[in-house]
């Protein structure tokens, strides 16, 4: 599937050298966590009290925190899977992966510089579907649950599964 | 309500001698066969790295190490500090390393910093 994005961010990206920066926006909900986390790969100083970095995005604020993230391939036929690396874990973040059993859903928009209102590119909502964590990082892993484990063709009758027909 | 001032009565300048400043570096770079390579920002929120010493009386670094140990929780919250290029307030930190010093004389000693100048 090919990837539409604006001519702006395109020519930013294919220059030599640029000076406009991209970032991934991550927004993580939970039906047992209240409210939606926002957290963002890029920022800005937002306050000194509590000292705070991050962007406001639509004028909905999202927090900066170091991370990697694997976004979703473009490769037709494989499943869109994600993979989220938070470092420096907070509290706020280990709460929210510890609340962690099933129907986490995350939202990824890929925004730019040039415009950090408009969403050069947005994923289809991933299910959270595993995440480890330890002193240093959190690992969240991302996918279309439904889609993976939907089996095709749905039923194949063969002499393994269904002996008698045979 | 802000982040914590320098202690009143420390001596903020740094000595020229054996300072070390630098550029908050948010690029990324990737190398290429021939050329160049390519360079882009990455990071928006790179620190300053700015090391240096600053010399201090028996006094004035029982008042410093009351600000590291007590104010400024080990050294864990953010404070301001004088920019010794600019002269102008800035927000930092202490890096990798709390600061350490050597006493130079009965009441004189070199103290040294090892700041991160936050974006």
């Amino acid at each position: 599937m090919p990837v539409t994005v604006s001519n702006a961010f395109r020519e930013a990206m294919f220059s030599e050298n640029t000076k406009h920066w991209v970032a991934v926006l991550l927004e993580l909900s939970h039906p047992l966590y209240a409210g939606t986390l926002r957290v963002t790969t890029a920022g800005t100083r937002l306050s000194e009290f509590p000292l705070k970095y991050g962007l406001l995005h639509n004028s909905v604020e999202y927090l900066y925190v170091p991370m990697e993230f694997q976004l979703p391939p473009d490769i037709e036929g494989s499943a869109h899977n994600a993979r989220l690396v938070i470092e420096n874990v907070s509290r706020d973040l280990l709460i929210f992966v510890r609340s962690i059993e099933a129907g986490g859903k995350c939202t990824i928009k890929l925004i730019s510089s040039i415009n950090i209102n408009f969403v050069e590119r947005q994923f289809p909502q991933l299910d959270i579907k595993a995440a480890t964590w330890n002193a240093e990082t959190i690992t969240v892993e991302m996918g279309l649950d439904a889609l993976d484990a939907e089996p095709i063709p749905a039923d194949t009758f063969n002499p393994s599964g269904f002996p008698a027909l045979f | 309500m802000s982040a914590e001032l320098w202690p009143v009565g420390v001596p903020k300048g740094i000595l020229i001698d054996g300072a070390v400043d630098s550029f908050p570096d948010g690029r990324i770079r990737t190398g290429t066969d021939t050329g160049p390579g390519k360079t882009r920002l990455r990071n928006t929120t790179a620190v300053r790295r700015l090391n240096g010493d600053i010399i201090m009386s028996t006094s004035q670094l029982q008042l410093f190490r009351t600000f590291v140990t007590t104010t400024i929780m080990g050294g864990s919250l953010p404070f301001h500090f004088v920019d010794p290029i600019t002269n102008v307030d800035v927000l930092c930190q202490f890096g990798e390393t709390l600061p350490t010093w050597i006493a130079l004389s009965a009441d004189k000693y070199r103290v040294t910093l090892n700041l991160e100048i936050l974006p």
